[in-house]
């Protein structure tokens, strides 16, 4: 009995220390003040996320609005409080456009400045951080635009948000076609020399062949040219039936200068997603027939859209809206959003693992119908399925939708999982 | 035929550009000894000038010649408050100072107008005209008349002006012609001003012919081959080496690639160097020993 008593005593303290251990760690599970883990980008009061983006580089005026998009949705988080009491800190670092200063914004985030999150880069600096992402677990979660050596072979760490160039061009050279009513159309395609121009290229190449038709001449603009006198020379002289194309803003503004200087007139034009920017047709109005660009993102108040939360947002944060009026600003605020959706879903205790967890299985996240809804699978990161036209309007300079999203998806193939454009006909649209 | 007549023609016009911003670099040194490595940004700011002042002033010749005076005026108060005072300094740290100067003044630009390229519809035609077989722009055809008159000019200017001779004497023997004389500070304010309004002009020519952007800045970096190839102590070299660039790299890249014409255009410079290490019309420097 004695030895019972003192063992009981004794029993006692280590009991009641274990105890209030118990109940201060169960305390800080449902406080989010407790729980930091520095590694991953995460302290009591504050997450980090990274991003990279061309802020001040040749092609900053697309990314300017993806980069406004980003920040303006996690600043109306931060105005409700933040993600489970935590304020988001989005970190911007300026990458030009240049490879290693990428690769070196990216590798920053991954350990230096630790980020729970990651997004930007174009698709050559994905190309050059593409083995990294893989060796680490930073969620890497879209940019602008899809390398495809992020997604081949699979990466489990990288969430594509933007529509693939595949799928841009499979919906754009079937489109083209059928408009132009032509049974072996003639093509020539431009494209900026970045991996994502030599995968457009390519792959516009195949799907004109498949179509019955030639691919007349690939040019590459570079950025930062005076003109582009010999691309201008060059569609005078072979005259295609149109001209498929990819690059950024201010070479395509320069393209359409030389066009114009060697009297090409009425050619229909059909660009990538990143060229949706009403300056270029308007850069030399007689050059241009008909100009379409394919997307899978549509900007807050474009006709029919349901954009108001996200005019609400960018108004709020000072935005003018040829900055949010943007495709691109879609495209960054829905980033953002299942990022925020996913560190929500990683509850107090967010780590990259967890968040990566959440992603794995975010399903049908609807951003007003302004893009077809994310989904995300554990064997399947590409998140948007779904591109259609968006039609440049002169008189407007406004791009209006072409039909639904579903009109076009017969068309898309899916290559980054099926690795093949052989399911693909001319004939595809609904 | 044709079309290696008209990647020609193209090619001289894009090369008369990058011989005027040759001939601004040129003008400095030979003045100064300093190679401004900020001229290119002088070009951009120019471009972005043009489009405000158009905006504001209503008139495109009105905004041309506008800033054709306020970039002069903004290069000599550069001389004034930013070179002036490196005087006597290791000319790295004024070559450094320039280089700065650079990235402020690309960094302002990017504050003032943002990321976006701007376009300027002008007074300058932006139709062609077809002589031959050959399309030319009428704004071509008046960038390559003003580089030659400027050529002209700047020829008879450093060989029968007073004051061309007394910078061509700072440039050479800086501390002999302060005794005889020269007022150095004045005639490298000059040369400054010269430079800048050279950049203008480059400047509003690009913005008539291309689309204004902050990448207009990286324009120096194609000149400075043109400088070393056509002789970096000569302005009529300054010229024909923007020419041969601008041929250059059109015939590379109508021929091979774009990527083709920087590699092409960095051969013939080795080659040059190599060969003829003062340029095409530079002249050797007697060294004593």
């Amino acid at each position: 009995m004695k030895i019972n008593s003192t063992f009981g005593r004794t029993a006692a303290v280590p009991a009641l220390v274990g105890g209030l251990l118990l109940a201060s760690a169960c305390g800080s599970s449902s406080s989010s003040s407790s729980f930091s883990s520095p590694k991953d980008g995460v302290s009591a009061t504050e997450i980090t996320i990274g991003m990279s983006s061309d802020v001040t580089g040749p092609a900053a005026s697309n990314y300017l609005p993806y980069t406004s998009g980003v920040k303006a949705y996690f600043d109306a988080v931060n105005g409700k409080g933040g993600i489970n009491g935590r304020k988001v800190n989005v970190v911007v670092l300026d990458d030009q456009s240049q490879a290693p200063k990428g690769v070196s914004n990216y590798r920053r985030f991954v350990t230096q400045t630790p980020a729970l999150a990651f997004t930007g880069l174009n698709s050559t600096q994905q190309s050059a951080v593409a083995a990294q992402s893989r060796a680490n677990n930073l969620p890497f979660v879209g940019s602008i635009v899809t390398g495809a050596d992020m997604m081949k072979p699979f990466n489990k760490n990288f969430y594509s948000l933007a529509c693939t160039y595949p799928d841009q061009a499979e919906v754009a050279v079937a489109f083209m076609v059928e408009q132009l009513g032509l049974a072996a159309p003639r093509i020539m395609t431009s494209q900026t020399p970045v991996a994502s121009g030599n995968e457009w290229a390519s792959v516009v190449k195949e799907l004109v062949q498949k179509a019955g038709g030639t691919l007349v001449a690939n040019h590459v603009t570079e950025y930062g040219a005076l003109n582009e006198d010999v691309f201008g020379r060059d569609v005078a002289d072979k005259k295609p039936d149109m001209l498929i194309a990819h690059g950024a803003t201010s070479t395509a503004q320069v393209t359409m200068k030389s066009l114009a200087k060697f009297g090409v007139k009425n050619l229909p034009i059909g660009t990538a997603a990143v060229l949706q920017d009403g300056s270029v047709p308007a850069t030399a109005p007689g050059v241009v027939n008909s100009y379409y660009a394919f997307n899978c993102y549509t900007a807050p108040g474009a006709a029919g859209a349901d954009g108001e939360p996200l005019i609400a947002a960018a108004k709020a944060a000072g935005l003018e809206a040829k900055v949010y009026d943007r495709p691109e600003f879609t495209q960054g605020y829905t980033i953002a959003m299942v990022m925020a959706k996913a560190i929500e879903g990683a509850g107090d205790r967010p780590t990259r693992d967890a968040v990566q967890q959440q992603l794995d299985k975010l399903n049908e996240l609807d951003n007003g119908a302004l893009s077809p809804a994310v989904t995300f699978s554990p064997d399947d990161h590409v998140g948007i399925a779904g591109v259609r036209p968006y039609k440049y309007n002169p008189s407007s300079g406004a791009f209006e939708p072409v039909g639904e999203f579903d009109d076009y998806a017969g068309c898309l193939t899916n290559y980054y999982v099926t690795r093949s454009l052989d399911s693909w006909n001319k004939d595809c649209i609904k | 035929m044709a079309s290696f007549i008209q990647d020609i023609v193209s090619g001289i016009a894009t090369g008369s550009i990058y011989g005027l911003v040759a001939i601004g670099l040129v003008l400095v040194y030979k003045s100064t000894g300093v190679f401004n490595f900020a001229h290119g940004e002088f070009v951009a700011l120019s471009a972005f000038l043009l489009t405000s002042l158009t905006a504001a002033l209503g008139a495109g010749w009105l905004a041309i010649v506008a800033v054709l005076v306020i970039v002069p005026i903004l290069g000599v108060l550069v001389h004034y408050l930013i070179i002036r005072p490196m005087m006597g300094k290791p000319l790295l740290a004024t070559v450094m100072t320039t280089i700065g100067l650079g990235l402020a003044l690309r960094a302002l630009i990017l504050i003032l107008y943002g990321p976006d390229p701007r376009q300027f519809d002008g007074p300058i035609p932006s139709n062609a005209v077809d002589i031959g077989s050959v399309r030319i722009a009428v704004s071509d055809l008046l960038t390559i008349g003003i580089a030659v008159v400027c050529l002209l000019l700047f020829g008879l200017f450093f060989t029968r002006s007073s004051l061309g001779l007394q910078m061509r004497a700072v440039a050479n023997q800086m501390e002999a012609s302060i005794l005889s004389g020269v007022n150095a500070s004045r005639i490298y304010a000059v040369a400054f001003g010269v430079g800048a309004l050279l950049a203008a002009v480059a400047g509003v020519l690009l913005a008539s012919t291309s689309v204004v952007s902050v990448q207009l800045s990286n324009l120096a970096l194609i000149a400075f081959p043109a400088v070393i190839i056509g002789g970096i102590s000569s302005v009529q070299g300054a010229i024909v080496g923007g020419i041969l660039v601008g041929v250059l790299e059109k015939l590379a890249e109508a021929y091979a690639s774009q990527q083709a014409a920087i590699a092409v255009v960095y051969a013939v410079l080795l080659a040059v160097l190599l060969l003829r290490p003062q340029g095409i019309l530079g002249t050797r420097e007697a060294m004593r020993a």
